[in-house]
C-alpha cells in the first residue's frame, strides 16, 4: 500500500468515526420554546365550555400520540375520537400510539422538525422534564375552570411546577398483594392472614425462603418515591433544600439493605422490571406480587392454574399511609398549533364518561371525581380481577404521584438511583448513602435553581 | 491517471459511475451529519429550548465529570475483546477452511448470531445470565460454584459478561472475513513449507498468520472501533445508567443518557467528538505498527 492510499484510507476511517459519534440534527432552534403566554393561542378561554366548538376553527387536525394502547383499546380509543369529532365538527382527530421507551425521542424529534402532536400522553417524570424546558402548555392560564375542576387535586397538582400545571391527569394503576395460595399454605403460613404492614411482609417471606426455597417478593425499586411515601420530605416547601438524610429514610434504606443482605429477597431485584416479577410469580418460582394490579391479566392469560390459585390483598402500608399512584396525563406540546382544541380533545379523553368506560375494560382507576365515584368500583365478583379493582379502588383514597415540583427533576433525583445500587451492593453505607446522595442532589438543586 | 487504452478507460469510467450512489449516501448520512454535529459540541442545544454558544465549556465540563471518566475507562476496557475476538474468529476460520464433512453447516452455524439482532440476541443472554439460569445450571452441575451467582448484579462481572456476547456476536462475522482471507493465500506456499517439514502449527504461525495480516489489521481496527463504541449489548442488558451502579456504563451510552435522558444534545456531541479523536488515535497507532504482513511484504 502506497503512503497516499493509506493517508486516504486514515482519513475515511476517521471521518466515518467522527459521524458514529457526531449527533445530528439543527444547531439553533427556538421551535417550541416560547412560552405559553407568547403563542398566538394561548390566551385564557373565557367560556367554561370543555368543547372548542364556541369558536370553531375550519378542518383542524389534531395528532394524538398515546404510549402502547394499541392494539388492546383500538376500540375504545377509536371509539372516543369518533364521538369527539362529532361533538366538534371540523376536528379530525390523527390518533398514533408509540412503545413506551420511543416515546419521548419522537416527541423530541417531532418538536425539532416543527411538526409537533397537539395531544400527547406522558407519565408525570416525562411530563416534569418537558415542561422545565418550556415545552408544554400551562393548563392554569390555557385550561377553562370547568376543565381544571374535574380532576381530584393532589392529581391534578402532580404536575405543577411553581404556579403552573403542565397536564390533565389521566388513569393510574396502584399496587396490590397478589398471592399464591398454595405457597403460603407449603410454607405453613395462613392464607387468610396477608401482611399489613411491610414488616409483616419481610417476615412472611423469611418463613417463605425458609420453607419452600421461594422468594416472598420481589422489591420494585423507586429510591426517590419510596422515601416519600417512608415520610421522607425529600424537598424543603421553598424548593431550595433537599431534604433526604433523616431517621425515616435511614430506617427505611437499612431495612431494605437487610432484606438484600439476608437474600429475602432475589438480587436480580436489583435491576429487574415489572415484568421480571410477572414472569417469576406466573412461573411458580416467587410467591407473592406487590406491583400494579393489571399485571393479573396477565397472569390469568400465561398461567391459568396460578391465577386460579391466587388471592389478593390490599398492599401492606408504608409509614405515610400514601400509596404511589404511577399516574399517566395527557398534556399539549406549546408547538402545538391548536391549543384551545387540543386542550379540549385532552379534556374529553380524560373526563368522567371517558374515563369510567376505559376502566370498565382494564384494571386502572380514574383520576376524576366523578368517575372515581361510580359503583362500578365498590362491586366485587369472586375472582381475583374483580376482587383487586374494589380494592385498589378502596387504596385510591391515599393515592398521590412523587414529584419534587422543580425543574430538571430526573436529574436531581439521579444520585438517589445511583448510589442505591451502590449501597445495595455493599459499596457504601446506608449512612452515606443518604448524606452523600443529599449532598449530590442538593448541588444539583442549587445549580437548577441559579440557571432559573 | 493513465489508462493503456480504451476500453480501460470506459471500464475505470462505469466503476466510478457505480461508486456514485454510495459517495451520495455517504456524503448526505455521514459528512453532512458531521459538519452540522461539529458545533454542537460548543452549544447548549437541547432540541426544545433557546439554543445558546457556550465555547468550551461542555469540554470543561467532560474533563471534571466522574460518570464520563468512567464511561471512558469502561469503553477502553471493552478493548480487551479485540484480541480475543479476532483469535477466536482466525481459529474457527482455519478450522472452516478444511475439507471436513459437514464444513459448511459448520460455516453457516457460526454466522447465526451474526443474522441475529444484537436486541434479541442480548435479551436471550439476560435469561442465560440469571441467578436460575443455564449458566448457573451447568457451573453448578459442574461443581465449579456451589451457589449461583448472579452475573448480571455483580459489578465485577457484569462488564465481562456484555463481553462475552459481543464476543459471541462477532466471531461469525469476522471469521468469514479470515475465511475470504484464507482462500486467497495461494496454497503452493503452503505446500513448499510442509515439503521442507514445516508441521502443521509452524505453517499457520509463520506462512498462514503473517500472509493474514493485513485481513487481521482490517479486523481488528473494526473491531476496536466497535467495541470503544459499544451500545446496543450494554442498553439493552443493562439499561441507559449501566446498571448496577454505573459498572457497564459506556460513552455510547452515556451520551445517550446525556442526550436523551437529559436533552443536553450539545453535551452529548462533546462527547462524540473526545470519543472520535481518541478512536482516530489509536486508529493512527494501528496502521503505524501493524502494516506489516501481507503477499507484498513477501515479494
Amino acid at each position: 500500500m502506497t503512503r497516499k492510499i493509506r493517508v486516504s484510507a486514515l482519513l475515511t476511517v476517521c471521518a466515518l468515526a467522527v459521524s458514529l459519534f457526531s449527533a445530528c440534527g439543527k444547531s439553533n432552534n427556538d421551535g417550541g420554546a416560547s412560552s405559553a403566554s407568547t403563542s398566538p393561542s394561548a390566551s385564557p378561554s373565557t367560556s367554561a365550555s370543555a368543547s372548542p366548538s364556541d369558536a370553531p376553527k375550519k378542518d383542524v387536525t389534531l395528532q394524538f400520540w398515546t404510549i402502547s394502547l394499541s392494539p388492546n383499546f383500538d376500540d375504545y380509543i377509536n371509539g372516543r375520537i369518533k364521538k369527539f369529532e362529532e361533538a366538534n365538527p371540523g376536528v379530525t382527530v390523527k390518533w398514533t400510539d408509540l412503545p413506551y421507551d420511543a416515546m419521548e425521542s419522537k416527541l423530541l424529534a417531532s418538536i425539532a422538525g416543527g411538526n409537533a402532536p397537539d395531544v400527547v400522553n406522558l407519565n408525570t417524570g416525562m411530563t416534569m422534564t418537558l415542561a422545565g424546558k418550556n415545552a408544554l402548555v400551562d393548563m392554569n392560564k390555557e385550561a377553562t375552570d370547568e376543565q381544571r375542576s374535574i380532576y381530584f387535586e393532589n392529581l391534578y397538582n402532580s404536575a405543577k411546577l411553581g404556579d403552573s400545571v403542565y397536564a390533565f391527569p389521566w388513569y393510574y394503576g396502584l399496587s396490590a398483594f397478589i398471592y399464591n395460595k398454595d405457597l403460603y399454605e407449603k410454607a405453613g403460613l395462613d392464607p387468610n392472614s396477608p401482611p399489613k404492614t411491610m414488616e409483616e411482609l419481610k417476615q412472611q417471606a423469611v418463613t417463605i425462603k425458609e420453607k419452600t426455597g421461594k422468594y416472598g417478593f420481589v422489591p420494585s425499586y423507586n429510591p426517590p418515591a419510596d422515601l416519600y411515601f417512608s415520610g421522607v420530605p425529600m424537598i424543603s416547601d421553598d424548593k431550595k433544600k433537599m431534604i433526604i438524610n433523616t431517621p425515616e429514610a435511614l430506617e427505611w434504606v437499612k431495612w431494605n439493605k437487610a432484606l438484600f443482605d439476608e437474600k429475602v429477597v432475589p438480587k436480580e431485584a436489583l435491576s429487574a422490571d415489572a415484568n421480571y416479577a410477572t414472569d417469576k410469580y406466573q412461573g411458580g418460582q416467587i410467591a407473592t406480587l406487590t406491583t400494579g394490579a393489571q399485571f393479573l391479566s396477565r397472569v390469568k392469560t400465561n398461567a391459568k392454574k396460578v391465577y386460579d390459585n391466587t388471592l389478593v390483598a390490599p398492599m401492606p402500608t408504608m409509614k405515610s399511609g400514601k400509596y404511589h399512584a404511577g399516574l399517566m396525563n395527557l398534556v399539549v406540546p406549546t408547538a402545538s398549533k391548536n391549543h384551545t382544541e387540543a386542550i379540549a380533545l385532552a379534556n374529553f379523553m380524560t373526563n368522567d364518561e371517558s374515563q369510567l368506560e376505559f376502566c370498565k375494560i382494564v384494571n386502572i382507576l380514574p383520576s376524576t371525581k366523578k368517575a372515581a365515584a361510580d359503583p362500578f368500583f365498590t362491586q366485587a365478583g369472586d375472582d381475583p380481577e374483580s376482587k383487586v379493582k374494589v380494592i385498589v379502588a378502596q387504596e385510591a383514597a391515599q393515592a398521590q404521584d412523587f414529584t419534587l415540583g422543580v425543574k430538571d427533576e430526573g436529574k436531581i433525583l439521579e444520585p438517589l438511583w445511583k448510589n442505591w445500587q451502590k449501597m445495595l451492593l455493599g459499596q457504601m453505607t446506608p449512612e452515606d448513602y443518604l448524606s452523600q446522595s443529599e449532598a449530590q442532589a442538593q448541588k444539583l438543586l442549587d445549580e437548577v435553581n441559579a440557571a432559573g | 491517471m493513465v489508462f493503456s487504452n480504451k476500453l480501460l478507460r470506459r471500464e475505470a469510467a462505469f466503476a466510478y459511475m457505480m461508486l456514485i450512489p454510495g459517495i451520495v449516501l455517504l456524503l448526505v448520512f455521514t459528512f453532512y451529519p458531521v459538519i452540522r454535529g461539529l458545533p454542537l459540541a460548543f452549544t447548549d442545544y437541547s432540541v426544545i429550548d433557546t439554543t445558546h454558544w457556550v465555547g468550551w465549556k461542555n469540554f470543561k465540563r467532560a474533563f471534571s465529570d466522574p460518570t464520563f471518566g468512567l464511561a471512558l475507562k469502561h469503553s477502553l476496557l471493552y478493548v480487551v475483546v479485540v484480541p480475543v475476538l479476532q483469535i477466536i474468529s482466525i481459529l474457527m476460520a482455519i478450522l472452516v477452511n478444511n475439507k471436513l464433512r459437514f464444513v459448511s453447516f459448520f460455516r453457516i452455524a457460526y454466522f447465526v448470531p451474526v443474522v441475529t439482532s444484537m436486541v434479541a440476541a442480548a435479551i436471550a443472554w439476560k435469561w442465560v445470565y440469571e441467578e436460575q439460569g443455564i449458566l448457573n445450571y451447568f457451573l453448578m452441575k459442574l461443581h465449579i460454584i456451589s451457589e449461583p451467582v448472579v452475573f448480571m448484579v455483580e459489578t465485577k462481572l457484569a462488564l465481562v459478561g456484555v463481553m462475552i456476547v459481543t464476543v459471541w456476536k462477532g466471531m461469525g462475522y469476522y471469521m468469514m472475513i479470515y475465511l475470504a482471507g484464507l482462500q486467497s493465500i495461494p496454497s503452493e506456499m503452503q505446500e513448499a513449507a510442509r515439503i521442507d517439514g514445516a508441521n502443521r502449527w509452524r505453517v499457520i504461525w509463520h506462512i498462514t498468520i503473517p500472509l493474514l495480516m493485513p485481513f487481521v489489521l482490517l479486523c481488528s481496527l473494526m473491531s476496536v472501533m466497535g467495541a470503544i463504541q459499544v451500545f446496543d449489548e450494554v442498553f439493552v442488558m443493562h439499561g441507559q445508567l449501566g446498571d448496577p451502579a454505573y459498572s457497564t456504563i459506556t460513552t455510547s451510552v452515556y451520551s445517550y443518557k446525556v442526550a436523551f435522558a437529559d436533552f443536553e444534545f450539545g453535551y452529548a456531541a462533546t462527547i462524540g467528538l473526545l470519543v472520535s479523536f481518541i478512536i482516530m488515535a489509536i486508529s493512527i497507532l494501528m496502521f503505524r505498527y501493524t502494516r506489516k504482513g501481507g503477499l507484498t511484504y513477501y515479494e
